[in-house]
């Protein structure tokens, strides 16, 4: 798919229908911190799971691929966890969406933002 | 294949959700500060119910695209802290449960024209625990409310800071995430 078809004008395609008609990824475990790299290469021919592996060719994460992508989000995390289920994409999801940052973490972000 | 091997060390992510109604500013405030030009993605939402959109009279099931801005500020190599903004109405929350998750903490940027576009947001984050600041976007660079009297009309309580804010500058906005992070710190070492 060339990336300039997302922008111009609306798409002649409904979103999901690039993903079967399917809403839900097939696991839960992407979620937009989530870093998500290609590792091998896609061997079938869709465009847009291509079009997405090709994102992942350095670690991105899950919201930054929808939005450099153009799809919709919902449809980019159907498509991943296609390409993770296949083996061709690995994912990783930060530890930080378990644990709250401690006081070291905190002072040395505060300090970190006032230099920017 | 270790992920370590493939993505080399984990980054600390931190997270910080930016809420407020269409217009208020959020997508400025997340270029402001963020250091990719400000991405968008976007979440198809099926909104089942009345006229939520003052079209009057239009009661039916409506799909609707909402936009999600994303920024991302790369404090030193191991620590990113991603800004995501996100409309602060109540038929947005939907997507609220999953930023919150794991956040930092949130901005809640108001528009003095539309105070109530804030209100669903206040109470979710009340309601989850998550820290949050409220800026006050002054668009036109003077500020014409005080941020005591924002405080009043959103009825926020005294821990938490409103300050008035001009999401078009960079320092402006880095005043804002400077006061959330020292909330949080205050919050952190008193325990709560």
């Amino acid at each position: 798919m060339n990336p300039d078809d997302h922008a111009e004008g609306p798409d002649l395609i409904r979103p999901y229908a690039l993903t079967g008609g399917r809403t839900r990824p097939s696991r839960s475990d992407l979620t937009l911190t989530t870093r998500v790299v290609a590792v091998a290469d896609v061997v079938e021919d869709e465009p847009e799971a291509r079009e997405i592996h090709a994102l992942c060719v350095r670690p991105v994460t899950v919201a930054e691929a929808a939005s450099r992508s153009g799809l919709p989000l919902g449809v980019v995390r159907v498509l991943l966890a296609d390409l993770v289920d296949r083996g061709y994409v690995m994912a990783r999801t930060p530890e930080r969406e378990r644990h709250r940052p401690d006081e070291a973490t905190l002072r040395a972000v505060l300090a970190r933002v006032k230099e920017l | 294949m270790s992920a370590t091997r493939v993505f080399g060390p984990a980054p600390d992510t931190l997270k910080i959700v930016v809420a407020g109604g269409f217009g208020a500013g959020k997508t400025t405030l997340v270029s402001a500060l963020s250091e990719v030009e400000a991405l968008h993605t976007e979440e198809e939402m099926t909104i089942a119910g009345t006229a939520v959109d003052d079209l009057n009279g239009v009661e039916t099931k409506t799909t609707t695209t909402v936009a999600l801005d994303f920024g991302r500020i790369t404090l030193d190599p191991t620590t990113v802290v991603y800004l995501f903004g996100t409309p602060g109405q109540r038929r947005f929350s939907h997507m609220w449960e999953e930023l919150v998750e794991g956040a930092l903490g949130a901005v809640v940027l108001a528009d003095t024209r539309r105070l109530t576009d804030c209100f669903d947001v206040i109470d979710f984050f009340e309601a989850r625990r998550v820290p949050f600041v409220v800026a006050v976007n002054c668009f036109d660079g003077q500020s014409s409310h005080r941020a005591e009297d924002v405080r009043v009309a959103l009825d926020v309580a005294d821990p938490v800071p409103v300050l008035l804010c001009d999401a078009r500058d960079r320092a402006s906005v880095k005043g804002v995430v400077v006061e959330l992070v020292e909330l949080v710190l205050r919050l952190e070492l008193s325990g709560a």
